[in-house]
């Protein structure tokens, strides 16, 4: 995505390392402030807490969670990947009741590590097995770091499950999800968890199991129906993979995708960073586009509506008489507020309605009465005119006219100084502030 | 005609329904609020019921009993409803969703019942397979006894939100629900929705577990019997049919034969077709105003909302009465351009011509008042700049409390926030034959002149203020010019009601509880 505004060079959001990204989105958000409104920013605060908790927690260890319908067979195709039975597989609905997790690798789910990952992901201390130990398993040191999370069905009626579904699923660095050739297009995984997930296509992959169930020439078809519904869910990159815990077909190319993320030991920071690129494009969609700075024209216009509000066409008059004001400048409130209103509404029109509020707020018209009042009050024009060796060279009303329309520029100078310090001073400022929150959030894209 | 609806008199109960289906059809559920959704689906379901069987079936009795085949994906609702009728009448596949028009099958001796007589939940009845939204395809066939209609709904979860509609609409129109559970997911949360539905509604039902594994037959079989009893669904009848190869694309005839044997005993029984009718009828008719008060309950809580809402409305307008008033009386009014032109008015005693005779017509112009035009002009822009900035300060605050409130942020989007230039009332109209009828001296005195900061000191501008002769018919004018002000103000504000769609809420809770209450006495 390309931002049209002239800001200061970034590196280029390829090679940008996550956390410097993270600190540019912090960054973005606390220049913004209270422009955005909290709704806007939750998604955002809470990818940087997430990568807080989550990259203070081993963020070598890889989470994985399998997640799918009543029947789907996850436990099945969790019990083929680890090559025993540990998730009970039972035909009675819904069979799995609580997460359980299973680790490989050296630091088993006694280290402090991962027992603070765990704890972080809301699996009970007595759902935690360690591959080595509990199931007396040759070590697969391929697998050394990963964690796996054998997640209750989310489409039970037993709905108290899906609070720690969601927890897991939130958090985890990979989503496995388990569909089956009947139930594939449900309503609920689509609407309720799928399509959440928009834009985290990195971190989540979707295995289509009992595929021994139907005839070979249907595969084909379902896999490429499957891909459309996830297209139509924002996941259009998500990985798709077939398989059968029954017959054990596909399971090497399962085995092998999550080889791949655990040796890599990166899948925490992938994740984050699918996230967060989510989250950022969100944002960069709902900031607007730049606001234009105030024109020379909308400058003068609200100089001369000033000028009106203060009745400067008077003013003058007394100037030209008194060649400093005695009595006092009664500038006109409303006046003044609309003034300010036609100027500033407009400006701030691009951006979005909670900011737009922020920048109409900015300015209080009555400073700016204020302002105009006592700039005014200390004008001298006694000395204003044409000199004494010109006049003597001009006729009187020659000598007048210069004198007055030299008052009515002094008159207007005041005004436009008034109205510089009060209004396109701060406008100015908060006009810059965009572009500054615009290229961090880039930065962070 | 069923016996319960010859238990009630037509006239009365036709008046109630069709009363209880205008309110219901009316009311106003347009609030981007989490519960829409559910209070849209309960108005199409009573709409549905309403339509396409209370009333269907109080207009034209009798026809055949219609079973409604429904489930989730993949149920393998069409390969039963093929294997029923020992043909491929209806669409399968393993692509979800499988189902988009669905498919009518019944004997010749109904199908005109169908074709001609009565619309089948707003559906074209067609004879070929077009598979064209918005359509049912009638199939006739002697494999179907005379008495029974049998519909393939679509997947009551597809992903597809017209097909859920669609089966939800089919549904209401049934006599019997026979509802397809597969082995693997017979515990779903969305399924078990419709079953209680069927329940709620005293619905004749039948479940069909499918695709059961043999060795999981009397487990899974006595868990969902267990689960339909403690549902209260204990009456409804479980037929099982296990997982084989399919034959031609069939179901094993010996899977079929019990729930054929079913269909079979209620077509050529019209005890037990009428009884079967009678009942769904009968569930339907007294559900009706249990569900048009689930839905008065939604209507309400949008009501609630929009009336927040509309208090956050009056309140801001009201501070800008507050404040139009305030101002009148503390002279911020005669400062800038209209205290120039009073004090130049003044100056060239326009004070004595309060004296002189009121003539008629607009003040500023009169011949004798050197001044009194430029005053009156000063005057109307002063009032309509005032106006307007009150109304732009009242959007303000609206802008920013109605985005904190439920609901508040589809209604600020909703708006068209540009200042307003035009007011609704008009305000210069207004004030023109306003300020004409007091003349300038009292009307700048009306709209504060002295209480204007600059012209405290003045005495004999205090001289007249203080004279009570004046003193009666300025406070005459300005109430009539606050009354007049208030005017656009309200116009402002009763525009700003509409546009936001607050206005369509008043009673409408009470409209739909007072059908369901006149409904339920016609029924008792």
């Amino acid at each position: 995505m390309t931002v049209p505004h002239p800001g200061p060079a970034w590196p280029t959001p390829q090679t940008a390392p996550l956390p410097d990204r993270l600190a540019a989105l912090q960054r973005a958000l606390a220049l913004a402030g209270e422009r955005f409104s909290d709704v806007e920013t939750a998604p955002a605060r809470a990818v940087i807490e997430r990568a807080r908790q989550r990259l203070g927690r081993s963020p070598l260890h890889t989470v994985v969670a399998l997640a799918g319908g009543t029947g789907s067979g996850k436990s099945s195709l969790f019990n083929a990947v680890v090559g025993t039975p540990l998730s009970p597989v039972g035909v009675r609905r819904p069979s799995t009741e609580e997460p359980i997790a299973c680790v490989w690798g050296a630091a088993g789910p006694e280290d402090a590590v991962v027992a603070s990952l765990l704890d972080w992901l809301g699996v009970p201390v007595r759902s935690r097995l360690s591959h080595r130990t509990s199931l007396d398993q040759r070590d697969d040191p391929e697998f050394d770091g990963l964690i796996l999370i054998d997640l209750p069905d989310h489409d039970t009626v037993r709905a108290e499950h899906l609070p720690g579904i969601g927890r897991v699923i939130d958090n985890a660095d990979l989503v496995l999800w388990v569909v089956d050739p009947q139930k594939y297009a449900d309503a609920a995984l689509h609407e309720r968890y799928l399509s959440r997930l928009a834009g985290r296509d990195a971190a989540l992959a979707v295995v289509m199991n009992q595929l021994d169930r139907i005839e070979a020439t249907t595969a084909a078809t379902l896999g490429a129906d499957l891909r459309r519904l996830l297209q139509e869910d924002g996941l259009g990159s998500a990985a798709v993979l077939a398989a059968s815990a029954a017959t054990g077909g596909g399971l090497p190319a399962l085995r092998n995708l999550l080889v791949d993320r655990v040796s890599q030991r990166q899948a925490a920071v992938l994740r984050l960073d699918a996230e967060l690129r989510s989250v950022v494009a969100d944002l960069r969609l709902s900031i607007g586009t730049t606001p234009q700075p105030v024109s020379n024209r909308e400058a003068s216009d609200l100089v001369a509506n000033l000028t009106y509000a203060a009745a400067g066409e008077e003013l003058v008059e007394r100037l030209l008489v008194e060649g400093r004001l005695h009595g006092p400048v009664v500038v006109s409130d409303n006046h003044v507020e609309r003034a300010v209103n036609d100027l500033v509404e407009p400006i701030f029109e691009p951006l979005p309605l909670h900011w737009r509020r922020f920048g109409e707020r900015l300015i209080d018209p009555r400073s700016v009465t204020a302002s105009v009042a006592s700039a005014l009050s200390t004008l001298d024009v006694s000395k204003v005119g044409p000199s004494g060796l010109r006049r003597a060279m001009m006729g009187r009303e020659k000598v007048e006219a210069l004198r007055r329309e030299a008052v009515q520029h002094a008159v207007t100078q005041m005004v436009a100084t008034a109205a510089g310090q009060t209004v396109l001073a701060p406008l100015a400022a908060e006009l810059a502030l965009w572009p500054t929150v615009s290229a961090a959030l880039a930065a962070s894209a | 005609m069923t016996e319960s609806t010859s238990a009630v008199t037509p006239g009365p109960l036709l008046a109630a329904l069709a009363e209880l289906r205008a309110v219901v059809k009316a009311a106003p559920l347009r609030l981007g609020l989490p519960d829409a959704v559910l209070g849209v689906h309960v108005r199409e379901e009573l709409l549905a019921t309403l339509d396409d069987h209370v009333l269907a079936r109080l207009n034209k009795p009798g026809g055949p009993v219609l079973v409604v085949v429904a489930g989730p994906t993949g149920a393998g609702k069409s390969t039963l409803v093929n294997s029923l009728v020992r043909a491929s009448v209806s669409r399968t596949g393993v692509v979800r969703p499988t189902t988009r028009a669905p498919v009518l099958v019944c004997n010749p001796a109904d199908e005109g019942w169908y074709l001609e007589g009565r619309p089948l939940s707003g559906l074209r009845p067609v004879r070929d397979d077009g598979a064209e939204p918005g359509t049912v395809q009638i199939v006739s066939t002697a494999t179907v006894p005379a008495g029974v209609a049998i519909v393939d709904a679509p997947d009551v979860d597809s992903v597809a939100a017209d097909d859920r509609e669609l089966a939800t609409r089919l549904l209401a129109a049934a006599d019997v629900w026979l509802f397809v559970l597969t082995a693997n997911r017979y515990a779903d949360a969305v399924p078990w929705q419709h079953l209680l539905t069927a329940r709620d509604r005293g619905a004749v039902l039948v479940v069909v577990l499918d695709r059961v594994p043999p060795y999981a037959s009397a487990e899974v079989h006595a868990h969902l019997s267990e689960m339909l009893v403690y549902a209260g669904l204990g009456q409804a009848p479980v037929f099982t049919v296990s997982e084989t190869t399919l034959n031609d694309g069939l179901l094993d005839e010996f899977d079929v034969v019990t729930l054929r044997d079913w269909l079979q005993r209620v077509a050529v029984d019209p005890a037990i077709r009428d009884a079967i009718i009678a009942r769904t009828f009968s569930g339907s008719l007294q559900a009706l105003p249990g569900r048009a008060r689930a839905l008065a309950a939604v209507v309400a809580e949008h009501q609630g909302v929009a009336r927040v809402l509309g208090d956050d409305l009056v309140q801001a307008f009201a501070q800008a009465h507050h404040e139009l008033v305030t101002g009148l009386a503390s002279g911020t009014l005669v400062t800038g351009e209209l205290l120039r032109r009073w004090q130049d008015y003044v100056h060239a005693g326009g004070l004595d011509a309060l004296t002189a005779p009121v003539r008629k017509g607009l003040f500023r112009r009169r011949p004798n008042s050197p001044g009194a035009a430029d005053l009156g002009d000063a005057l109307e822009d002063a009032l309509a700049v005032y106006t307007g900035v009150l109304v732009n300060r009242a959007l303000a605050s609206l802008r920013d409390v109605w985005p904190t409130r439920a609901g508040g942020a589809d209604v600020v989007e909703a708006v068209d926030w540009t200042p307003r230039t035009n007011l609704a009332g008009g305000a210069v109209e207004v004030l023109r034959g306003w300020a004409g009828s007091g003349g300038p001296v009292l009307s700048l005195l009306a709209v504060g002149a002295a209480a204007s900061s600059a012209l405290v000191g003045d005495d004999s501008v205090r001289a007249v203020a203080e004279d009570g002769t004046f003193a009666r018919r300025v406070e005459v004018l300005r109430t009539e010019l606050v009354n007049r002000l208030d005017a656009v103000l309200v116009a402002e504000r009763d525009a700003l009601a509409v546009e936001a769609g607050l206005t369509a809420f008043a009673g409408a809770e009470l409209a739909v509880l007072r059908a369901a209450d006149a409904l339920e006495r016609v029924l008792s």
